[in-house]
């Protein structure tokens, strides 16, 4: 699938991001509909969750379909640290983004030793890990029952009512720290060892620091997606950190285009709205899934931004035969 | 004066003896051929000098001090630098890319800093585009900077492999088997490179199974067989060597020589 993918040239700057980001802000501070802006923040968790796997997987090359174990760290570390231990949010949050962190190194510099479906396998038994934690370490995590998230007395007022804003923001910073990385001596580093390791290393680059560092970033960035699902969702269950969670967070990249930035927030924009369009499948949903993978890894290898190129180029095209370049040569 | 030298090569396999206490060096500012027939140890050799695999036992020498002990990314930052018998591309990466790629030991920004795009990841990037166009050009494949690096024909594929090489700035540049699929006319142009930059002060020990190429440019030949060196000495001796000649090059070209 890989050999098959073209790197995507579409560059989509950061001003670009910042000015959408702003836009939605502001939309967010006026808008009175609750719905649309529940969807538009679940669009900017779901980016930044594919976001970290797209550095990890898309241009590093290296699979994780456990995911959903950092989003759960992150998620719960901020959430029982505010809840139960009055920690203040500022603290909080960065201390569950380190300690997930810390839990990817960790984890990392053993696991990605491994190569190929042992990578995955080994991902999804941490993502299994962590969901039966979270399910059976009742004294911490009150099981099923979840832990509650009273964002409003925790942040405040004016946080807790702008908290559409902070997601926002983060999904911002999120695509601004991947399109820095993508054009940069660490970028070319990254995508050289998803090439071909030994190349790599003849050029100096020392593959397992670096996929220790995507993976570390990856897990990071799902920790600030739990974060901001906890405190927007006012409780989280295990449920939510579920292997089918680690699946879509692949889909995303997969559907929306392997290693393009933009691609994944196409991606995170389709996966995250279809189920309210597939509102009267209902259980049907995860079928749906499945056939539009199934159809794209077929006809669209390079996902959601490949389609959007050559619709791009065709539209080039059809531009180019209504006004035909004039005949070179003159008189 | 020796660039390189290695001694008392071992490397074993399991049962099977690869490499059997090889000796040989590298003289700086010429060219050193490795040659020997199929299955002789020449690529098991050169993995052990740049690292790619451990010594079973032996120790390798170089700039006068013993680099044994260091990692193959370790090697590459003391300028050694090598290229691969089948062409090891960054296939989905542009050319220019690629050797782009073969700047970053001669480059520094790390994670935190392209995190922020610091002033000093830009001023790198120009810099490696700049001059990785430069090696480009001066290999005539300028023209094919934007393509990709997997679709290009296996001549042009070798060539890039060492445009990436040379970015690495090397000071013993170890190429595998340059020559090998490579048509007449690329080889003659590949020859004019390795010597013009040979002559720019760049060492390099040569593996090859194109004697015609091997004996016009190598200042000094080893011979390895069944893993071990069956003989060593300038193309003329070589070529004269009658142990040589029944291991290796066949009695035709012996006596056409």
């Amino acid at each position: 699938m890989l050999k098959k993918w073209n790197p995507s040239h579409i560059i989509l700057p950061n001003w670009i991001c910042a000015a959408a980001a702003g836009i939605l802000i502001l939309y967010g501070a006026v808008s009175t509909d609750i719905y649309i802006r529940q969807v538009l923040s679940m669009i900017g968790i779901n980016y930044i969750l594919a976001a970290g796997l797209n550095l990890l997987f898309g241009h590093t090359g290296q699979i994780s379909i456990g995911q959903a174990g950092f989003y759960a760290l992150g998620a719960y570390t901020a959430s029982i640290l505010e809840t139960k231990l009055s920690v203040p949010f500022f603290a909080a949050w960065p201390a569950a983004v380190i300690l997930t962190g810390g839990i990817a190194f960790l984890l990392g510099q053993r696991i990605l030793k491994l190569h190929g479906h042992y990578l995955a396998m080994a991902t999804i038994a941490f993502g299994m890990i962590i969901e039966s934690l979270s399910t059976n370490w009742i004294a911490v995590t009150n099981g099923h029952a979840g832990v509650y998230v009273r964002s409003k007395s925790l942040l405040g007022d004016f946080l807790s009512s702008n908290l559409f804003a902070l997601v926002v923001l983060f999904a911002a910073l999120a695509f601004i720290i991947s399109n820095n990385i993508e054009y940069s001596r660490v970028g070319r580093a990254i995508r050289a060892v998803r090439e071909n390791e030994d190349a790599a290393t003849s050029v100096g680059i020392v593959h397992s620091k670096y996929k220790v560092i995507m993976f570390i970033l990856g897990a990071a960035f799902s920790a600030v997606g739990g974060m901001m699902y906890a405190h927007l969702n006012g409780i989280i269950t295990p449920e939510v950190f579920n292997l089918a969670q680690s699946q879509t967070i692949l889909i995303i990249v997969v559907v929306g285009g392997i290693g393009s930035n933009i691609g994944v927030l196409l991606g995170a924009i389709v996966i995250t709205t279809l189920p309210e369009f597939l509102y009267g499948f209902a259980d049907y949903n995860i079928l749906v899934y499945g056939l539009l993978v199934i159809l794209m890894q077929l006809f669209c290898p390079r996902g959601l931004i490949g389609i959007a190129e050559s619709l791009g180029r065709l539209l080039k095209k059809t531009a180019g035969r209504r006004t035909p370049p004039k005949a070179a040569g003159g008189k | 004066m020796a660039l390189l030298e290695a001694r008392n090569l071992i490397k074993k396999f399991g049962g099977l003896t690869a490499v059997n206490d090889v000796n040989f060096k590298a003289d700086e500012g010429k060219i050193t051929g490795l040659i020997g027939p199929n299955g002789a140890g020449k690529t098991t050799t050169f993995n052990l000098v740049t690292g790619f695999l451990p010594l079973t036992s032996g120790s390798v020498l170089y700039e006068g001090s013993d680099i044994t002990n260091l990692s193959a990314t370790q090697r590459v930052y003391r300028d050694i630098t090598r290229t691969f018998q089948i062409p090891h591309l960054f296939n989905n990466l542009t050319v220019l890319e690629n050797v782009m790629a073969g700047f970053y030991s001669k480059t520094k920004t790390g994670t935190i800093s392209a995190i922020f795009r610091t002033p000093k990841v830009k001023q790198e990037e120009d810099m490696a585009r700049q001059q990785g166009m430069e090696i480009l050009e001066s290999l005539g494949m300028a023209d094919l900077a934007q393509s990709q690096a997997g679709v290009l024909s296996t001549g042009q594929q070798k060539m890039l492999e060492i445009a990436r090489a040379l970015a690495t700035g090397p000071k013993l540049l170890m190429l595998d088997e340059p020559a090998a699929g490579l048509n007449t006319a690329e080889t003659d142009t590949l020859g004019k490179l390795v010597k013009q930059f040979n002559q720019r002060g760049i060492t390099v020990l040569m593996i090859e199974h194109n004697m015609k190429f091997m004996m016009s440019l190598a200042d000094y030949i080893y011979v390895l067989n069944f893993g071990q060196l069956l003989a060593e000495g300038t193309p003329a001796q070589i070529m004269n060597n009658p142990e040589v000649a029944k291991a290796y090059l066949g009695k035709e070209f012996q006596k056409n020589a």
